[in-house]
């Protein structure tokens, strides 16, 4: 699995899948396709969806474009990855605007806050001295998530995060911006591992920010259920049996002067019967 | 990428370590190698015998659920994964599908297997079998084996679980209430 480099705006991304329950199924042609993401389970307006072709690198990695579509000022964004062909290298998004009410019924506004620079009320917080009409001040919020899905289809681990992010006209700076990273793991397993976190930054003197919420979870007995289940068919179908099973979701989301969002990823997974997952 | 550090299963059965993949002297051995020291011998017991029931022709036997059992696990790492499928219930055979659609033929292997022992409760039957079998790994790439040589294993890398469906037959089951 590809692992992606951090950046504003310019991520790799990987195979990782933003899936919520039931399953993901992957076709003949190689297409996994994820049925129910967090941007699919909502009624969305202005919704499109978004085709990215990358290039595969001498270590076999799939270095995706991320999609950075615009949004409308002041407006709330859901953006989910759809489908992924490891393969072709190529990737499909669903992204499209949800209201306040469906937002905060995502349940993604409480949890380790990263935040940066002092709320914009007018006057650009990053470039002191600039004073801007409040009427061109813009409020937009994005959400993502990412998850890791077994056969049977039931979401093992996800990471879901929400930035908010300021836009202010006419300079075009960033400024004012929170995130909430929300992790999750399947309960009725084991784990071993650590509370989500955010870190957010600003980039290219002030036009966009990013949001890097990670969640790391190690899993103590995801091979021991499917050898019991399974027996030899485990066997045969797990890879790297014997060695600690890891997740680790690593998600990027951005918002930039325009306005318009980012996503993009760099999860990974290793370990015992890792392999089955999507 | 992090692959966390190796781990030994806890089973009374061993997990051998990825260097001795071709050292057959830590394989178990077949105990019909022992009938045939035995023959020599002019001694031929019926613990032999049985335990030699791993020779039999499986395809010709279709009742046996320790004997399915062993066609079935020979099937699949040998890559004849359609003709596995036809020994699990019909009902459970999309469960197979999913997890067999995954086996890396070149770096699965199944070898030495026997029945180790059979147990029925009501219309199921659990195998415990014995022999080799080894599975991928992808750092460094190659095979991961283990074996079982204890016919009362609970080590569930080595237990089939079988149904007995309404003409008597026998079918490899992942879950119960398959008939």
């Amino acid at each position: 699995m590809s692992v992606g480099t951090a950046g504003a705006f310019g991520h790799s991304s990987s195979a990782a899948s933003t899936t919520t329950q039931p399953a993901s199924t992957t076709s003949a042609n190689g297409w996994t396709n994820y049925n129910d993401t967090l941007a699919s389970l909502q009624a969305l307006t202005d919704s499109q969806a978004i085709k990215s072709s990358g290039t595969i690198d001498s270590s076999g990695n799939c270095n995706l474009s991320n999609p950075e579509p615009p949004i409308p000022n002041g407006t709330i964004a859901i953006i989910s990855e759809t489908a992924y062909n490891p393969a072709l290298c190529q990737a499909t998004y669903l992204q499209g605007l949800i209201t306040p009410t469906a937002a905060s019924s995502l349940g993604i506004t409480s949890g380790p806050q990263g935040n940066v620079g002092a709320p914009a009320t007018g006057t650009n917080a990053l470039t002191p001295g600039i004073v801007v009409s409040p009427l061109n001040e813009y409020n937009s919020q994005v959400f993502s998530k990412a998850d890791y899905v077994d056969p049977p289809g039931i979401t093992i681990t996800s990471l879901a995060e929400n930035l908010s992010f300021n836009y202010i006209e006419p300079s075009g700076v960033i400024g004012g911006n929170s995130a909430y990273p929300v992790g999750y793991h399947w309960y009725w397993d084991i784990w071993g591992g650590a509370a989500a976190t955010s870190n957010i930054s600003i980039h290219d003197s002030g036009l966009d920010v990013v949001a890097n919420g990670y969640y790391q979870q190690t899993n103590v007995d995801f091979q021991m259920i499917l050898l019991g289940l399974l027996g030899p068919l485990a066997v045969a179908s797990c890879t790297d049996l014997g060695q600690t099973t890891v997740f680790t979701h690593d998600l990027f989301i951005g918002g930039a002067a325009g306005p318009k969002i980012a996503y993009s990823n760099a999860d990974s997974k290793s370990g015992g019967c890792a392999n089955l997952t999507h | 990428m992090d692959r966390g550090r190796q781990r030994r299963h806890d089973y009374e059965s061993t997990v051998e370590p990825k260097s001795s993949n071709s050292d057959k002297r830590t394989v178990n051995f077949c105990a019909c190698r022992r009938a045939s020291l035995l023959v020599l011998g002019l001694v031929m017991s019926a613990v032999v015998l049985a335990s030699c029931a791993n020779q039999v022709d499986t395809s010709k036997v279709t009742k046996s659920p320790g004997l399915i059992a062993v066609s079935y696990v020979r099937d699949i790492f040998s890559g004849h994964v359609t003709q596995a499928e036809e020994l699990v219930a019909p009902s459970q055979r999309k469960i197979f599908r999913e997890f067999a659609s995954q086996i890396k033929p070149g770096l699965v292997s199944a070898t030495h297997v026997g029945v180790g022992s059979v147990r029925i409760v009501n219309k199921t039957a659990f195998v415990i079998l014995t022999g080799r079998l080894c599975s991928g790994t992808t750092n460094p790439p190659g095979s991961h084996c283990m074996s079982n040589s204890n016919r009362r294993s609970n080590n569930p890398a080595f237990e089939v679980k079988l149904a007995r469906s309404s003409n008597g037959t026998y079918f490899v089951i992942y879950q119960p209430e398959s008939f």
